[in-house]
């Protein structure tokens, strides 16, 4: 009997996807908890607990830490997805040298142009406080920054991969 | 960059999965390079070359 199966695209290739889509899942619950955070004043899942620790462990780990390992896992690209890993990392490069700049247009933007006793304006002092606050730690700047830049990396490489499918 | 990799896969009757095996890289990269939405490094353009035995330059043109 004929085989009409088709060939499937080795194991490997097939994982990048499905990881990429799943820190995708992953990166988008943990900036909409970022954010909630910001605006209910509540970090966390709405969990108790060592439910809440669990949740924020793998929230974690495919949210940020699966972002870099498809980040450094060139064995698992082909050349298509080589192609598209480089456009991504050009527009990250861009956006990490636009950030500082649009960071600060932000918070004049902010500060001159929000009422300071509105709610907006106090879920804005929450997010910039900590950049401006003497003494703060240093690695959770640096924790924050690893963190957005791993959220943007997979939106991008989404953001790509979606359009070069239209 | 426009290429000829569509007619020279159904002369041979390959599916773009069969070309994809082939030339290990995945199907979407096929479909890519095929559409003109992907131009291939030069080591996978190499290695269409090799497949189809074939200079580069009579699969693939610059546009310009």
């Amino acid at each position: 009997m004929a085989d009409n199966t088709e060939p499937k695209d080795p194991l490997r290739y097939r994982a990048y996807y499905w990881l990429l889509n799943l820190s995708f899942v992953f990166a988008l619950i943990g900036l909409a908890e970022h954010i909630t955070s910001f605006i209910i004043d509540k970090s966390g899942f709405g969990l108790e607990g060592s439910a809440n620790l669990i949740a924020q462990i793998i929230v974690n780990i495919f949210g940020y830490f699966l972002p870099f390992f498809l980040m450094v896992a060139k064995f698992m690209r082909d050349d298509y997805m080589e192609g598209l890993w480089k456009r991504t990392v050009v527009v990250l490069a861009y956006a990490v040298a636009i950030s500082p700049m649009v960071f600060v247009l932000i918070a004049w933007g902010c500060e001159l142009g929000l009422p300071h006793d509105s709610a907006a304006y106090s879920i804005w002092r929450k997010f910039y406080e900590p950049f401006i606050t003497p003494g703060q730690r240093g690695d959770v700047i640096v924790s924050v920054a690893w963190k957005d830049y791993m959220w943007l990396f997979v939106f991008i490489f989404q953001f790509l991969r979606w359009r070069a499918s239209r | 960059m426009k290429n000829r990799l569509k007619v020279l896969r159904a002369e041979r009757d390959w599916s773009q999965a069969e070309l994809a095996g082939r030339l290990d890289v995945s199907r979407q990269a096929v479909n890519a390079i095929e559409t003109g939405k992907h131009d291939p490094s030069l080591p996978l353009a190499f290695r269409i070359a090799r497949l189809f035995e074939m200079p580069i330059e009579e699969i693939f043109h610059d546009e310009s």
